[in-house]
């Protein structure tokens, strides 16, 4: 695990977000504690558990919440400055919906307005960016006829309306088929050419394949920040493939954190996670970010299930 | 200036404001619509089936007229003192007396010893013995008193109209036979003592003993020729016509717009957590003051445009009349009095609504309002009754210039108090908009606090 050794510069620099010692709790409930990050240009993957405190710092970053402790400047711009903030910063809720009987079109202009972009450039934005999520014919659909891919796009596209320095996206995915969690990750690394953005997730593959650097949240601590190469690296020579008659099954799961069970006319097969050589016939495999994560997870005092 | 005009467009695509506009369109065809052409009409020759006490509002009274209309004054005390004694007369047999705590009816019934001390005073009243009382001339009480009219004073005619023979009202000088007919025995000072002491027996406001009522129940009589010609000089001088007309129309108006644009504030503002745009709205650049601003004057707006629009409904046929009859017409007048007169009810109340449903994420806004609106309707009287507090301004009349001249201080004060109150509570509701946006007030949050230890006794207690 890479050690936090970022130097707090009390306004930051262009192109990056630096974070400081932040804390949140929620009266007696600590859902952030001690955080410290500096994230520069590019696309940022925050892993973490359900509950890790994802949304809890998507939201301080948004100024839609105020940390209990803690610094926190975004391309040099203090948090507490939130008019400020929110001129640069782009943000994608969790639960993306808008005024079900307002049309794609309408719900876009109504957003730039509170984001006071002129009637010209908001017009000509409006139609650049539906056509690039491919929304444009279907501008007059009402949001409630939209699917839930759809309305990721709309979000998205609402979230770069003003242009923004930095963009923040809260577990996009879920619930998109794989065709449009791919576009919709091509659409993000489009955008992060020369911007931040920072997505949040609890599925790995997600920033797997788009995220340079990679933060993990467990339990409100930041207990990882580095490259994806690396956390992948963590794994390295702990990922085994195990074949097992079917009734070692229970062993098999007692023994090891299961990753992956692959059923076969053959048998079965077994990707596991372990710190030594297993008994059992094993090939070693390559490890994925997925693995390196569950690596890093079994580490902490929450440990993997098993 | 862009953000009103779309917000002015959300309202005016959304349902709620359609079912706002068919009450207050309801109402006004209830009450007002078709009020200018009979007034009109009346004035061209052609009656209203119902006159009831009124005389043409826009006719010159002439000396040649039978009747010029007539008034509510103490200036009669025997009128007074007879209807007020056949009320009580009437209220004592039934031992039901009818109150009015906060305007709203409440029916009394007495113990026997306050019985008997109402019966003392009919007795003290008439001087007739109990037995007499009980066994009085038909006649002994005419057929009209005050506002009460006896089946007696009513005719149909070939028609089938109903009218009102205004003759037969109450006679104060002949019948001097106490038997025979009603003769106050007290002088009007006593008279009003022992009201006052009915007042203290059924312990309640609002009956018809108290001395406001009593007038106002029976203290009408005949205008006289030179009485009516100033009044009608008001209408046409003073109130340029259109005044009178505008008033009542406010009246009405001012009863709908004093309780359900808060149906609609409320909806617009709960409308983002319904559909789960506040977040994405708090985040956005917008400052939170012009966010309130624009959506309260975007409600304000759109909650006077239908009363604006009704209102030509009577101006148009007051400006023909004005331009046939060759009399100035003020073509404002609507305006002005939408303005001074429902534009800041409509600012309290709309301003309520917003800051009670940002500060709760519920719609108890309309519940404040409700208690709100029933209280003031019921504490009001229908006319020249504004107080500081006054919700709603009553002027239940086509007359009346005089009484609203006369409280005019009154009502501006009352009028900016409510202006006061609506900018008061935009400036509260900005408040709380910026810190719920910084997730510093969070009513999920408060209400956890509250009611929390309550859910948690009471998943403990399921639990076991």
């Amino acid at each position: 695990m890479e050690i936090l050794k970022d130097t707090f510069m009390p306004y930051g620099k262009n192109n990056e977000i630096v974070i400081r010692n932040l804390s949140k709790n929620y009266g007696k409930k600590t859902a952030l504690e001690n955080v410290s990050v500096t994230i520069h240009s590019g696309m940022y993957g925050l892993l973490g558990r359900n509950g890790a405190g994802k949304t809890s710092l998507m939201r301080i970053l948004a100024t839609l919440s105020e940390a209990s402790g803690g610094e926190i400047s975004m391309n040099g711009i203090p948090i507490k400055e939130t008019g400020k903030i929110r001129e640069i910063v782009g943000y994608l809720p969790q639960d993306f919906s808008f005024y079900r009987g307002m049309s794609v079109y309408g719900a876009m202009d109504y957003l730039g307005l509170l984001s006071e972009i002129p009637d010209k450039i908001r017009r000509e934005r409006i139609l650049a960016l539906l056509e690039q999520v491919n929304l444009k014919e279907d501008m007059r659909t009402k949001v409630k006829a939209l699917s839930g891919g759809m309305k990721r796009r709309l979000g998205i596209a609402q979230a770069l309306l003003h242009n923004p320095q930095i963009l923040i996206v809260d577990e996009p995915t879920a619930g998109l088929d794989p065709e449009e969690r791919i576009r919709f990750r091509n659409l993000l690394s489009e955008f992060a050419e020369d911007r931040i953005v920072i997505l949040s997730t609890h599925i790995s593959s997600d920033v797997e394949s788009c995220c340079e650097n990679i933060g993990v949240l467990n339990n409100g601590k930041m207990i990882w920040n580095g490259s994806t190469e690396e956390l992948v690296g963590q794994a390295e020579g702990k990922v085994y493939l195990i074949s097992a008659a079917k009734k070692q099954d229970k062993h098999i799961k007692e023994k090891y954190a299961v990753l992956n069970i692959i059923s076969s006319q053959s048998g079965t097969q077994y990707r596991v996670l372990s710190d030594v050589e297993p008994e059992e016939k094993y090939m070693l495999q390559p490890p994925t970010l997925e693995d390196g994560y569950m690596y890093l997870l079994s580490q902490t005092e929450g440990g993997i299930e098993r | 200036m862009k953000l009103y005009f779309k917000e002015c467009k959300k309202i005016a695509a959304s349902v709620i404001y359609y079912f706002f506009i068919a009450i207050l369109v309801f109402s006004w065809f209830q009450n007002f619509r078709g009020v200018t052409k009979t007034e009109i009409n009346w004035e061209k020759g052609i009656p209203p089936a119902d006159i009831g006490f009124e005389r043409p509002l826009l006719s010159k009274p002439s000396e040649e007229d039978d009747y010029f209309g007539s008034k509510v004054s103490e200036d009669d005390p025997a009128a007074i003192m007879m209807g007020v004694t056949r009320a009580l007369l009437s209220e004592y047999e039934s031992n039901r007396y009818a109150t009015y705590p906060l305007g709203y009816y409440k029916a009394i019934t007495l113990s026997d010893d306050e019985q008997k001390r109402v019966l003392e005073i009919l007795c003290e009243i008439t001087g007739l013995t109990e037995e007499q009382l009980k066994d009085l001339p038909e006649d002994y009480f005419p057929a009209v008193t005050g506002t009460i009219i006896s089946f007696d004073a009513m005719s149909v005619d070939e028609n089938g109209n109903l009218n009102t023979v205004m003759g037969n009202r109450a006679d104060t000088e002949s019948g001097d036979d106490k038997y025979k007919h009603f003769v106050s025995q007290v002088t009007y000072e006593h008279f009003k003592e022992l009201m006052r002491e009915m007042e203290s027996i059924i312990g309640e406001n609002g009956s018809q003993y108290s001395p406001e009522m009593m007038i106002t129940y029976f203290g009408m009589s005949e205008m006289t020729y030179e009485e009516a010609c100033e009044e009608y000089n008001q209408t046409i001088s003073n109130d340029k016509v259109t005044g009178g007309f505008a008033r009542l129309f406010c009246d009405y108006m001012g009863l709908e717009l004093g309780l359900y644009p808060i149906f609609l504030v409320v909806l617009i503002w709960m409308k983002d957590r319904m559909g789960n745009a506040s977040e994405l709205i708090y985040s956005k650049k917008i400052s939170s003051a012009r966010l309130v601003v624009s959506r309260y004057l975007a409600s304000v707006t759109m909650v006077l445009l239908p009363v604006l629009l009704l209102s030509f409904e009577s101006l148009v046929p007051l400006i023909a009349f004005g331009a046939e009859k060759g009399i100035s017409v003020d073509y404002f007048a609507y305006i002005k009095y939408i303005l001074w007169w429902l534009l800041p009810e409509v600012m309290a109340v709309s301003a309520i609504g917003i800051f009670f449903t940002l500060l709760t994420d519920s719609p108890i806004a309309i519940a404040i309002q409700f208690l709100w609106w029933m209280v003031d309707k019921g504490v009001t009287g229908l006319s020249g009754d504004t107080k500081a507090a006054t919700l709603m301004i009553r002027h239940n009349t086509l007359r009346g210039y005089e009484v609203i001249q006369d409280g005019f201080q009154m009502i501006c004060r009352n009028r900016l108090l409510m202006a006061g109150i609506g900018i008061l509570f935009v400036i509260l509701s900005i408040w709380v908009l910026k810190f719920k946006r910084k997730g510093k007030i969070n009513a999920a949050n408060i209400y956890h606090k509250c009611f929390g230890h309550m859910q948690d006794k009471l998943s403990f207690g399921s639990k076991k």
